[in-house]
C-alpha cells in the first residue's frame, strides 16, 4: 500500500500511474463505453510513452557508427551484446572482476560491464573481438589455435583482447609480465598455461604487415 | 556479426542439404537410405526412433557427423566424430560437426545401466559410452559405401578396400571418392552387426590417437562461437528472478504496482521461491529486480551455520550411530581390534561453487497456443531430454525442440534444469514472445548448488610389518552420493574396509561438482595413507605400490609419475613434493611440488606431474588439456574457494568474495604422461581434480611437519596450522 502525505506533482503522477497500472484492464473495456475514461486512458498511454523515450547514443565501434536508444547509465556491455548483437564480448560477473567483457577503448583494455554508455559520446574508438581481426587471421588468434587454448571458450574473447593489448604495449613480455598482464581475466576451465604458451608464441611470431 | 541465423533447426538440417542421410541401425535393424531432398521421409525416419542418423554425405564429398554430447570444453565436438570417421575411413579434412538432435532413442548411449539410452554429458562418460556405438556406426557407413560401389562396378565386395575417403578396387586400379558414390548409394538387405574383431585394429588407427585440432576452437577465438546467452530473437524480452539468499524461502512481494510501473516492465511472475520480472530490455529487467521489496518466509536452512556445524558432525563421528553402509569388505571392527597399531584422523571440507564462467541462462519461445516450444540452452542434457520443459508447459515432449548450444562451462551445474524450467514458466506467460532468462553472477552464486560440506573420520589398522589391514571411513554430510562417491578403494588391496555415510540435511541446494565426492574423499584417504607411511617409516610411494600389487594398471601410473617427477631427487630448498592416486574412470597418480610463504600463509604450487592410464586415447592433446584444467580447477578450489552459510544465508555473492585462482597463481609447469593402452577408453575429465588436495597436503607435511585437514587451505588456515 502506498501512502501520500502531500500531493506534490510527482506524487500525483505516481498516484495516477498506480491507478493506471492497477485498473488498466478494466479501463480498457471502459474506454469503449465511456469517453471520459477513454480520454484518461489515452492521456496515460501518452505519458507512459513519453516516459519510455530514451536518449540516443552514437558509438564508434569497430570503426563503424552505431546508434542506440538506451537509458542513461546502461553499461556498454549490455549495449554491445543485447542491443547491437556484438555477442563475442561476454557477461560473467558484472563487477569488473573476471574480464570476460574486456574490450579496447582507444586501444586500452577495459571492462565493458562497468562502463556506462554515456562515457562514449565523444566517439572513442571501441574495439571488440569482432573488430579485432575481420579475417580471423590476427597472430594472436593463430597462436591461440596453435596452442589449442580454449576449453569451454566463454572467457577467451576477454583473454584474447587482454593479450592483444598486452602485446601491443610490450611485444616481448617476460613470463612474469604475462602473468601480471593477464591476472584480471578469469578462466574456470584452467587454460592459463596454454594462454601463456599462446602469448609467448604470438610474441615470437614475426610481425606481418597486412 | 553473429546472428541467430546460424541456428540450425533440427528439422531443417537434413532439408537444407542436397546430399543423402544415412540412417544406419546399430543393432541389426533394417537400414534405410533417404534422400535429403525428401524432408518428409527424413523426418519420418527420425521419428521412427529405431535408426541412427550419424552422418550426412554430399555428392561433393562433404561429411557432416553428428555429435550426440554436449560441448562444454571437454572436446566432444571432436573426439566422438573422430571415432566415427576412423571406422568410416573418412577424409577428416572434409568433416564438419554439428550437434545431433536431442533424441535419445536415436542418439542415446548407455549411461549407467546396460541397454539404456541416454543423452547426458556427465560423469566424464561420453567417450567411454559412445566409443562402441560410434565405431560400429562408422563401420556400417563404410560398409554401405563399399556395398554400393561393389554393385555399381559389379565386383565382389571382398575385393574392395577403402583409404581416406575413397573406395578402391585394387585388381582393376579403380578408385572413387565417397562423395561420388552418393548418386548410386544403396543399402544392403543385411547390414553387418560389426563385432569388435571386425573393426579396425588399433595399429591401423590413423585418426584415433593423433593430434587432431579441436573442430570448434577457431570459433572460440574469434568470438563467433555461440552460447545460449548470445541468442537474440526478434521481439525477444528479458527475464530475471530474485531468489534471495535463503534457499527455498517463499517470497512476499510488497511493491508489485511500483515494479509494474517501471519503464519497460512487462510482467511480474511469482515463483514458490522467487519473484520473476520480465521487461523489454535486460537493463530494465535488472533495474526492476533491484527495486523488488520482498519479505522472505522461513525455510529449512534457517538457523543453520556451516562453520559451527562441524562441532555437531564431530559429535556424530564419535557416537555409536549406525549410518548407511556404502562399502563393506572383511571385518573392519575385528581387524582394528587386532591391529598392531591404529591411526585415526578427521578431514573436513567446506562448500564449493561451480563458478562456470557463463552464468545460467536460456532462451525459450512458446507458441501462441502454448502447445509447442523452442528452447535454446547450454545444457549437459539429462534423463529428461527435453529438460523439464514439457512438464512446465503441460505439452508432449515431441512438441519441445531443444537447440543445444555450447556451454560456457558445466562442471555438473548444467546437469540440472532448474534454470530451463524457470525460463519456460516466463516464456509461457509471455507467449509467443521469446524470453531470455539470465541469472546474474550473484544469482548464480547465492542461489547456487554446491558440493556439500562433510566431515570424514578415517581409522586404519596396520600389522606388525606396517601393512595396512583395515580402513574404516565414516562420512558425515548431506547429499548421499554427493558426499560418498570416491570412498571406495578398488585399487588398494586392503582386506578389511568399511565405508559408512551418516546423513545430515541442512536445506542447502547441492549438486554434483566436478569429481563429486571424489574430491573430499580422495583427500581424506590419500592423506591418511601419507600419515600411515610417515608413522611406519615408509616412503609414500612405497606404501601405495605395496597396496597396488593387485592392480597393475594403477601401479604403472604410480611408477611412471615417480620417474617423471624425479621423486627421489633431493628437494629444492624450501620446496617439497607430495603424491596422490585417484581413480575416476581413468587411473592417475599425481605429484606436486610446493612451497609455503610462512608470513602470508600462501601455498605456491610450482610443478605438477601426472601419469594417466585412460585406456585408448582418442585425442592425446585434449586429454592433456583436461588434466591441466582439472588440476587448475582443483588448485582453485583447494587454495581459494569456500562458500559459507550463516543463519541459512549464503554469504558470498560474486568473484570479489568468492575468489577463483588467477594467472598469478598458476604452476610453472604441468607435465602429463599418457600410458599407452588399447583398452576401452575411460573418462579423463575428473581424475585430476581430486589429486590436488591430497598431493598439496602431503607435500605440506613434508615441508612443515604439519597436517592440513580442512579444505580449502586458505592463507588464514595455513597460518593457523603453522602456528598450532
Amino acid at each position: 500500500m502506498i501512502q501520500f502525505i502531500a500531493i506534490s506533482p510527482e506524487n500525483l503522477l505516481l498516484l495516477l500511474q498506480n491507478i493506471y497500472a492497477v485498473v488498466i484492464p478494466k479501463v480498457l473495456s471502459y474506454t469503449l463505453k465511456n469517453t471520459f475514461y477513454g480520454v484518461i486512458f489515452l492521456l496515460f498511454q501518452y505519458l507512459k510513452t513519453k516516459q519510455a523515450r530514451m536518449p540516443i547514443f552514437i558509438l564508434n565501434i569497430n570503426n563503424k557508427k552505431h546508434t542506440v536508444e538506451v537509458a542513461e547509465g546502461t553499461s556498454l556491455l549490455w549495449v554491445l551484446r543485447e542491443h547491437l548483437g556484438l555477442t563475442g564480448t561476454k557477461y560473467s560477473c558484472g563487477i569488473a572482476q573476471c574480464g570476460a567483457c574486456t574490450v579496447h577503448v582507444d586501444g586500452t583494455p577495459m571492462k565493458a560491464c562497468v562502463l556506462p554508455v554515456d562515457n562514449f559520446a565523444d566517439g572513442q574508438n571501441i574495439t571488440t573481438i569482432e573488430g579485432l581481426s575481420p579475417h580471423s587471421d590476427h597472430p594472436v588468434l593463430k597462436a591461440w589455435i596453435k596452442a589449442q587454448v580454449p576449453q569451454c571458450g566463454y572467457c577467451q574473447s576477454g583473454q584474447i583482447m587482454q593479450a592483444v593489448a598486452l602485446l601491443n604495449e610490450n611485444p616481448n613480455p617476460t613470463r612474469e609480465a604475462i602473468k601480471a598482464g593477464m591476472n584480471g581475466v578469469l578462466c574456470r576451465c584452467g587454460t592459463y598455461l596454454r594462454i601463456i604458451e599462446a602469448i609467448e608464441l604470438a610474441a615470437s611470431t614475426p610481425k606481418q604487415e597486412s | 556479426m553473429p546472428t541467430t541465423q546460424k541456428q540450425i533447426d533440427r528439422r531443417q538440417f537434413l532439408k537444407s542439404s542436397s546430399g543423402v542421410a544415412l540412417f544406419i541401425g546399430v543393432s541389426g535393424i533394417l537400414p534405410q537410405l533417404v534422400s535429403c531432398s525428401n524432408p518428409d521421409r527424413v523426418q519420418e525416419q527420425i521419428r521412427k526412433h529405431k535408426l541412427t542418423a550419424w552422418v550426412q554425405l554430399t555428392p561433393e564429398g562433404a561429411l557432416t557427423i553428428y555429435n550426440p554430447a554436449a560441448e562444454m570444453g571437454q572436446g566432444s565436438m571432436t573426439s566422438l566424430p573422430v571415432i566415427f570417421a576412423e571406422e568410416m575411413d573418412a577424409d577428416w579434412s572434409k568433416v564438419s560437426v554439428e550437434f545431433s538432435p536431442q533424441e535419445p532413442e536415436i542418439y542415446g548411449s548407455e549411461g549407467w545401466s546396460p541397454g539404456s539410452k541416454l543423452m547426458f554429458t556427465v560423469g566424464s562418460r561420453i567417450t567411454k559410452s559412445n566409443y562402441p556405438l560410434m565405431r560400429k556406426a562408422g563401420a556400417q557407413a563404410r560398409h554401405v559405401l563399399m556395398y554400393s560401389v561393389a554393385k555399381k562396378w559389379n565386383v565382389p565386395l571382398e575385393e574392395l578396400s577403402t583409404a581416406i575417403g575413397f573406395v578402391m578396387h585394387e585388381k582393376t586400379g579403380q578408385k572413387i571418392n565417397y562423395g561420388a558414390v552418393v548418386p548410386f548409394l544403396q543399402i544392403p538387405q543385411h547390414l553387418p552387426d560389426f563385432t569388435d574383431e571386425q573393426l579396425k585394429s588399433p595399429k591401423d588407427f590413423r585418426l584415433i590417437g593423433q593430434e587432431i585440432a579441436r573442430t570448434e576452437i577457431p570459433s572460440k577465438v574469434d568470438g563467433t562461437a555461440q552460447f545460449a546467452i548470445d541468442i537474440r530473437l526478434p521481439k525477444m524480452v528479458y527475464g530475471v528472478l530474485e531468489r534471495g539468499k535463503l534457499h527455498g524461502s517463499k517470497p512476499n512481494l510488497s511493491n508489485e504496482v511500483e515494479i509494474l510501473n517501471m519503464t519497460g516492465v512487462l510482467k511480474v511472475v511469482p515463483f514458490d521461491y522467487a519473484i520473476g520480472v520480465v521487461a523489454t530490455t535486460l537493463e530494465q529487467a535488472l533495474a526492476a529486480k533491484k527495486k523488488l521489496k520482498i519479505t522472505w518466509g522461513k525455510a529449512k536452512a534457517e538457523g543453520y551455520d556451516s562453520q559451527a556445524i562441524y562441532k555437531t558432525y564431530l559429535k556424530r563421528a564419535q557416537n555409536e550411530e549406525e549410518g548407511e553402509t556404502i562399502v563393506t569388505q572383511g571385518d573392519v571392527k575385528q581387524s582394528l581390534e587386532r591391529a598392531a597399531k591404529t591411526y585415526e584422523s578427521d578431514f573436513k571440507n567446506d562448500y564449493v561453487y561451480h563458478a562456470q564462467m557463463e552464468p545460467l541462462n536460456a532462451v525459450i519461445q512458446v507458441s501462441e497456443d502454448t502447445k509447442s516450444a523452442e528452447v535454446w540452452v547450454g545444457s549437459q542434457q539429462g534423463v529428461d531430454p527435453k529438460l523439464g520443459v514439457p512438464d512446465v508447459l503441460g505439452i508432449p515432449p515431441e512438441n519441445v525442440n531443444i537447440h543445444l548450444q555450447y556451454l560456457g562451462g558445466g562442471f555438473g551445474r548444467r546437469s540440472m534444469s532448474d534454470f530451463v524450467e524457470e525460463c519456460a514458466v516466463l516464456a509461457k506467460e509471455m507467449a509467443p514472445l521469446p524470453v531470455k532468462l539470465i541469472w546474474t553472477r550473484e544469482d548464480d552464486l547465492t542461489y547456487g548448488t554446491f558440493r556439500p560440506i562433510s566431515l570424514q573420520r578415517l581409522k586404519a589398522g596396520v600389522d606388525k610389518n606396517g601393512t595396512i589391514t583395515s580402513l574404516s571411513h565414516c562420512i558425515i554430510g548431506d547429499g548421499g552420493n554427493l558426499v560418498a562417491s570416491g570412498a571406495r578403494n578398488d585399487h588398494y588391496n586392503i582386506p578389511n574396509q568399511l565405508v559408512e555415510w551418516r546423513e545430515a540435511n541442512h536445506g542447502i541446494r547441492l549438486k554434483h561438482w566436478r569429481s563429486v565426492g571424489h574430491g573430499p574423499n580422495k583427500f581424506a584417504i590419500e592423506c591418511m595413507l601419507d600419515e600411515i607411511a610417515y608413522g611406519e617409516g615408509i616412503d609414500p610411494m612405497d606404501i601405495r605400490s605395496t597396496l597396488m600389487t593387485g592392480s597393475p594398471r594403477a601401479l604403472a601410473t604410480l611408477n611412471k609419475v615417480k620417474e617423471l617427477s624425479d621423486w627421489n631427487a633431493p628437494a629444492i630448498d624450501g620446496r617439497a613434493k607430495g603424491v596422490a592416486f585417484v581413480e575416476h574412470g581413468s587411473l592417475g597418480t599425481g605429484v606436486c611440488e610446493i612451497s609455503v610463504d610462512h608470513n602470508s600463509g600462501k601455498i605456491k604450487v610450482h610443478q605438477f606431474w601426472v601419469a594417466l592410464d585412460a585406456g585408448t586415447i582418442i585425442q592425446p592433446d585434449n586429454v592433456k588439456a583436461q588434466i591441466e584444467g582439472g588440476l587448475i580447477m582443483g588448485m582453485s578450489s583447494v587454495l581459494k574457494e569456500r562458500v559459507t552459510v550463516e543463519n541459512g544465508r549464503v554469504q558470498q555473492s560474486n568473484f570479489h568474495d568468492y575468489p577463483l585462482l588467477r594467472m598469478e597463481d598458476v604452476p610453472d609447469r604441468i607435465e602429463t604422461a599418457l600410458l599407452p593402452s588399447n583398452e576401452h577408453p575411460e573418462g579423463v575429465g575428473e581424475t585430476a581434480t581430486p589429486m590436488v588436495a591430497c598431493a598439496i597436503a602431503n607435500a605440506f607435511f613434508r615441508l612443515t611437519g604439519k597436517r592440513l585437514r580442512h579444505l580449502p587451505f586458505t592463507p588464514d588456515r595455513v597460518l593457523e596450522v603453522l602456528s598450532a
